[in-house]
């Protein structure tokens, strides 16, 4: 009887917590995207007003914060100036392709951040104003839709892995 | 005349990584004597070396041929372009319009592609085709046979100097090196030292990056960047009383009309102008009236007949030749 217990426990808080996961994947998708935003603000005031090269201002980005968000920027202002000859886009690519796995963002964030990168530095002030405020837009758009998939799916995993859990042990019983 | 200062070591994390690679194998001989080296897209990359331009292979062997030359990729060039403005075209968008950028250790590059054009004025430069990297030269004490000349000993003040040379042949260097000299104060010739304002409009006299002279201009000077000569000097005179106010390359009616404002405040003046003889000087419109109501006390004529910044000849405002 006290395996049982134990055994149904273990069930439960499994699952439970498997449910726990999936539910926070939704809410930090939404978060790091509004992180994503708050970034491009600093980067579309520091590129339009000050004209700060780019290496300081991702690095100054990427030290605001200690998340994934934030080590994509740090890690693209070091691969500019770590003299291995990368672009602006390549140095991007690599950054965001080493810390995507880290985050919660889907492939379409992907795709959105894939193609701002492409066009980062590479023009004048009005153009780099152009693809942030572009790239915001997208990714307000994504987290309109991140919230809506939060809204609908945090409680239904928060409570789904433990219903799931009860629902086999007394199966099982 | 001129030595190599720092130079390539300085410019290579500049350049795309393989073009690194075959100026890395230079002999040092040539490294030695290396004053530019030119990209120019799907043609062959070049250096000048003491004077004359020559191709470069793959192995870095210098060659006066095109056959077996190293041909420059658009990669190579888009990267360059990209290492030179640490992939932020938008925060050098006025170099761009300028055709010219500063690095670090005062090294300038220099490019041309296609000119971008707004209400008739340009705005920029996009597609960049062709770049010369022109390694930055600082030669202490070059100016030092000029100093006798140029030192006014009784007033304790340099007189009002104008240096003449055609490009290229070290009149930037010859101005950069007066400076220092001023601003350190000759204590053999117990010359004090003065205050010195610098208005570097070309960003080639200081050199500035980020604020900081890349080129030792000695502990009193003042350097106005990218200020345009004729605000610049007036600017210089109001807010940081300079004894004297170095600037490169004058000639247009702004920098006249500014020299003329500048001529009786006690203020000395020294500036360079291009040109390789009183004929050409004078046939400069602005500078023309200068040279007549004898303003400038003294010429200084350059050339490159024994190298970069040799002396040709010394000129009072009489036109009397002091150095002949």
């Amino acid at each position: 009887m006290m395996w049982k217990m134990i055994g149904a426990l273990f069930v439960i808080s499994s699952l439970g917590m498997a449910g726990i996961k999936v539910a926070s994947y939704f809410t930090r998708r939404t978060a790091e995207l509004r992180l994503l935003q708050e970034a491009l603000q600093v980067l579309d005031t520091e590129i339009v007003y000050a004209a700060t090269p780019l290496p300081a201002v991702l690095k100054k980005i990427g030290q605001t914060g200690g998340g994934a968000i934030a080590q994509i920027f740090r890690k693209a202002g070091e691969y500019l100036t770590d003299s291995q000859g990368l672009t602006t886009a390549e140095a991007w690519k690599k950054a965001l392709n080493e810390t995507f796995p880290s985050t919660a963002l889907n492939q379409d964030d992907y795709a959105i951040l894939s193609a701002f990168g492409d066009l980062l530095g590479g023009s004048d002030r009005y153009e780099q104003h152009k693809n942030i405020s572009l790239t915001t837009l997208h990714l307000q758009k994504e987290e309109e839709k991140a919230r809506r998939d939060q809204e609908k799916n945090v409680r239904l995993w928060q409570y789904g892995g433990f219903l799931i859990g009860i629902s086999i042990v007394l199966l099982l019983l | 005349m001129l030595q190599l200062s720092r130079g390539l070591s300085e410019i290579l994390p500049f350049l795309a990584p393989s073009l690194r690679d075959i100026l890395g194998r230079l002999s040092p001989t040539v490294v030695d004597g290396l004053e530019e080296v030119r990209l120019r897209l799907s043609r062959p990359l070049s250096v000048r070396w003491r004077q004359n331009e020559f191709f470069l292979d793959m192995k870095g062997e210098l060659s006066p041929l095109i056959s077996g030359a190293y041909i420059v990729s658009r990669e190579e060039i888009q990267k360059t372009v990209q290492l030179i403005s640490q992939g932020s075209i938008y925060a050098f968008e006025e170099e761009f319009r300028q055709g010219f950028l500063t690095l670090p250790g005062g090294h300038r590059v220099g490019f041309t592609g296609r000119a971008v054009l707004e209400g008739g004025q340009l705005k920029t430069l996009r597609d960049i085709s062709s770049l010369n990297f022109r390694i930055a030269r600082a030669v202490p004490g070059a100016s030092r046979p000029l100093l006798p000349y140029v030192l006014d000993l009784r007033n304790l003040r340099p007189y009002h100097t104008l240096i003449v040379s055609p490009p290229c042949a070290g009149k930037t260097t010859m101005l950069r090196d007066l400076v220092r000299f001023l601003s350190y104060g000759i204590p053999e010739l117990h010359f004090p030292a003065l205050t010195v304002g610098v208005v570097d409009e070309r960003c080639e006299l200081a050199a500035c990056c980020d604020g900081v002279p890349q080129h030792d201009l000695g502990p009193r000077v003042d350097v106005l960047d990218h200020c345009p000569k004729d605000v610049g000097m007036l600017m210089l005179l109001r807010s940081m009383a300079p004894q004297v106010i170095a600037t490169d390359e004058i000639g247009c009616a702004g920098d006249v009309t500014a020299i003329w404002e500048m001529v009786n405040t006690g203020v000395s003046i020294i500036a360079t102008v291009h040109a390789s003889s009183w004929e050409q000087l004078e046939e400069r419109p602005h500078l023309k009236e200068l040279i007549k109501s004898k303003v400038f006390q003294r010429y200084i004529f350059l050339s490159r007949r024994k190298g970069p910044g040799t002396i040709e000849s010394v000129w009072n405002e009489h036109r009397e030749p002091l150095v002949c």
